[in-house]
């Protein structure tokens, strides 16, 4: 159960912000390479016992703190995506773990689109190596024929469900390729870790630690190493008193603001924190906030554009059983030259209820038609989710607004729409939704909205300081001891989830802090 | 890590909460037969959206939907589990249902609703008139979200579907 917040200390080596998966990982990295490291964030601390198998309770487990003001053409959902409390939004992801194309980090200078990061995919190889390996991946790396170049996975792929097997057919029909999905999922005991028991409630959070967490790999290695975790402690702006220096963090407490003080900072507060902290930050020495001399603080969000193809079959597809994620994966479509692609993710385990549930499929339906639907649904349903690449916008932004929070901030505020490629890309993916599911032998097909999946850009790294916000370590240009994790460094995101990719990166920056 | 035993003693303990729990939710169902018992929402805004809620999912009404959603419009937001909290709505939550709920009786223009045709022209998006209130496909989805909660995203819900929960932690109570 949720246990009381522990007293932040008054000075640490290093303070980390937010506990999720990026800061978890590097608390681990730097409290065992001998520093003292504190962690706050602004959540509760929630342990394994909170994993509650509910999809209604599984809601404690988002956003919680002042409301982030989405809005543009296609708003970012940042309520369903982003996290609350330890562990943050890696506590209920679905541990769905595809490396990004090895064209996903030189877009630019491969097809004049978006953004370059200042890195390549070799770079990086060692780390979604050494993250792979720690953690654990079920897959088939071979099976993956357009995965870049990297270490076979340590565990075999997930067993695949009866609705896995009756879309595979669709895509075996068409003549499109599928691999077990490479999945942060035990398919057999790892680590001491047990196996996947497929009940789907992934997305509830695993509390048997089968689908990997910040709570049961690297923060219970960063608290065996001396880090402290603190919750309840939301951190509202930084601590400057030279041009090129952070001096701590200043976070708010029961009895008001207190500060921690500490030689090196490491914002790993999700794309909103990251941003709008460094903004919160504007004092003399960085009147428009910190790292934001060019006005680039909070511009480049992401968000890929997501759909939900749905059949029904005539045989029992047991649509509940399984993994939140995927069972299979499809990149016959990701890019293969100027034209934005996208991937597939097949046959995720499906509840009747909630956001991503068996009755939101078909939000037309209601009265007697959704008891008819639901009725037949839940045992014959087959679905799968298909997400599009999205170029970097400029427009697309954080900023805030002139409002104060509960904490004493200025509000935040989020402004996104897509580009006309990523859109195109869109349509295309879900036309083919359908003619997946009718190649499938599925009796009904349709397609649902568009919806927002994971969160991405708003401070992202560069070699350029006039045109990024950090270094390709994630230190902010031109102050030497802040660093940014997270997905909120991405330059670009592909058409693949991006906690594996932001993992390595934290990875590559708890190494570099360390030497 | 969170061992099996961990678990195991996780999932007595929530049994012992449940147990526990069980005359608080005996007290729910009941103030729902009552039409009484609400913290935050009108006895007519609870009626309201009790017809409202049956109309979109049979069952709603039983299932106590008009207490769930009292419930959880009296609690601070970061505690509340209502499917707003996924939509970046802002709080106070209740302003979106009461607003809603004031458009439906002024929609209804006095009759006797109708609350079956009233569910329809909301789903179509054809309710008239419909102003100063959330957009009328927005409140649709989020009251339809919540009875589907309330009818089928608990145990009881799955086992009327035939559905195996399958627990790794059973919630200590429905909601």
């Amino acid at each position: 159960m949720v246990e009381a917040a522990r007293p932040v200390p008054d000075e640490a080596d290093v303070v980390i912000i937010g506990a999720g998966a990026a800061g978890s990982l590097i608390a681990s990295r730097l409290a065992t390479g001998g520093r003292i490291v504190a962690v706050l964030d602004a959540g509760p601390a929630w342990d394994g016992g909170d994993l509650v198998s509910s999809q209604i309770w599984s809601r404690r487990l988002r956003w919680g703190g002042p409301q982030i003001a989405t809005g543009g053409a296609q708003p970012i959902g940042f309520g369903f995506n982003a996290g609350w409390g330890f562990g943050g939004a890696a506590l209920h992801h679905y541990g769905t773990w595809p490396r990004m194309h090895e064209v996903d980090f030189k877009l630019q200078s491969r097809y004049g689109k978006g953004i370059d990061w200042p890195i390549d995919y070799e770079d990086l190889r060692v780390h979604y190596d050494r993250v792979q390996e720690e953690v654990g991946i079920s897959g088939d790396a071979d099976a993956e024929i357009w995965r870049p170049p990297g270490a076979p996975y340590p565990m075999p792929p997930l067993q695949l469900t009866r609705q896995a097997e009756a879309i595979a057919r669709g895509f075996t029909a068409l003549g499109q390729r599928t691999a077990p999905a490479p999945m942060a999922i035990n398919s057999e005991e790892y680590r001491g870790r047990p196996a996947c028991i497929y009940d789907g409630w992934c997305d509830a959070g695993c509390p048997i630690g089968a689908l990997a967490n910040p709570l049961i790999v690297h923060k219970p290695d960063a608290e065996a190493a001396g880090a402290t975790f603190h919750s309840d402690a939301p951190v509202v702006r930084l601590l400057t008193s030279h041009q090129s220096r952070v001096d701590g963090a200043v976070y708010m407490s029961a009895d008001g603001p207190r500060t921690i003080r500490a030689r090196l900072v490491v914002l790993a507060a999700s794309i909103a924190g990251n941003a709008s902290l460094l903004l919160q930050s504007a004092s003399d020495h960085h009147p428009g906030g910190i790292g934001n001399a060019h006005d680039l603080v909070g511009r480049y969000v992401m968000t890929h554009p997501a759909v939900g193809a749905f059949g029904l079959f005539d045989e029992d597809t047991q649509p509940h059983m399984g993994v939140t994620g995927a069972l299979l994966i499809g990149h016959d479509n990701y890019r293969q030259g100027v034209e934005a692609g996208f991937q597939w993710l097949i046959a995720p385990s499906i509840k009747p209820n909630d956001l991503a549930g068996i009755a939101i499929a078909r939000a037309d339906l209601h009265g007697a038609a959704l008891e008819t639907f639901m009725q037949r649904a839940v045992r014959h349903i087959g679905n799968m989710v298909g997400m599009a690449e999205a170029l970097p916008l400029a427009e697309n932004r954080i900023t805030l607004g002139s409002d104060v929070t509960s904490w004493g901030t200025r509000t935040t505020l989020v402004t996104h729409r897509h580009d006309g490629a990523a859109l195109a890309a869109w349509q295309r993916m879900r036309d083919q939704g359908t003619t997946l599911m009718d190649a499938a032998g599925a009796a009904e097909s349709w397609t649902g909205q568009m919806f927002s999946a994971h969160l991405m850009g708003g401070t992202i790294m560069g070699s350029n300081p006039d045109k990024s916000v950090t270094d390709s370590y994630g230190r902010v240009h031109g102050i030497d001891n802040l660093y940014v994790a997270g997905a909120s460094l991405f330059p670009t995101g592909g058409a693949v989830n991006p906690t594996f990719t932001l993992l390595a990166l934290a990875d590559r920056t708890a190494e570099h802090i360390m030497i | 890590m969170i061992g099996r035993r961990g678990v195991l003693a996780g999932a007595a303990l929530t049994g012992v909460a449940a147990a526990a729990a069980a005359p608080a939710i005996r007290r729910w169902i009941d103030a729902a037969k009552r039409g009484d018992g609400f913290r935050t929402l009108s006895a007519d805004e609870a009626a309201k959206l009790g017809h409202l809620g049956e109309a979109l999912v049979p069952g709603a009404h039983a299932a106590g939907i008009a207490h769930y959603v009292d419930h959880h419009l009296s609690v601070p937001a970061a505690e509340s589990l209502l499917m707003l909290r996924y939509l970046d709505i802002a709080p106070p939550y209740a302003d979106f249902y009461r607003s809603g709920l004031a458009q439906l009786a002024r929609s209804a223009g006095g009759r006797v609703a109708n609350w079956t045709a009233i569910a329809g022209s909301l789903a179509a998006g054809t309710i008239t008139p419909w102003d100063d209130a959330p957009p009328a496909a927005l409140f649709y989805f989020v009251l339809r979200a919540d009875a589907v909660d309330v009818v089928y995203g608990t145990e009881a819900g799955f086992e009327r579907l035939g559905v195996p929960y399958l627990p790794h932690i059973p919630p200590g109570a429905r909601w």
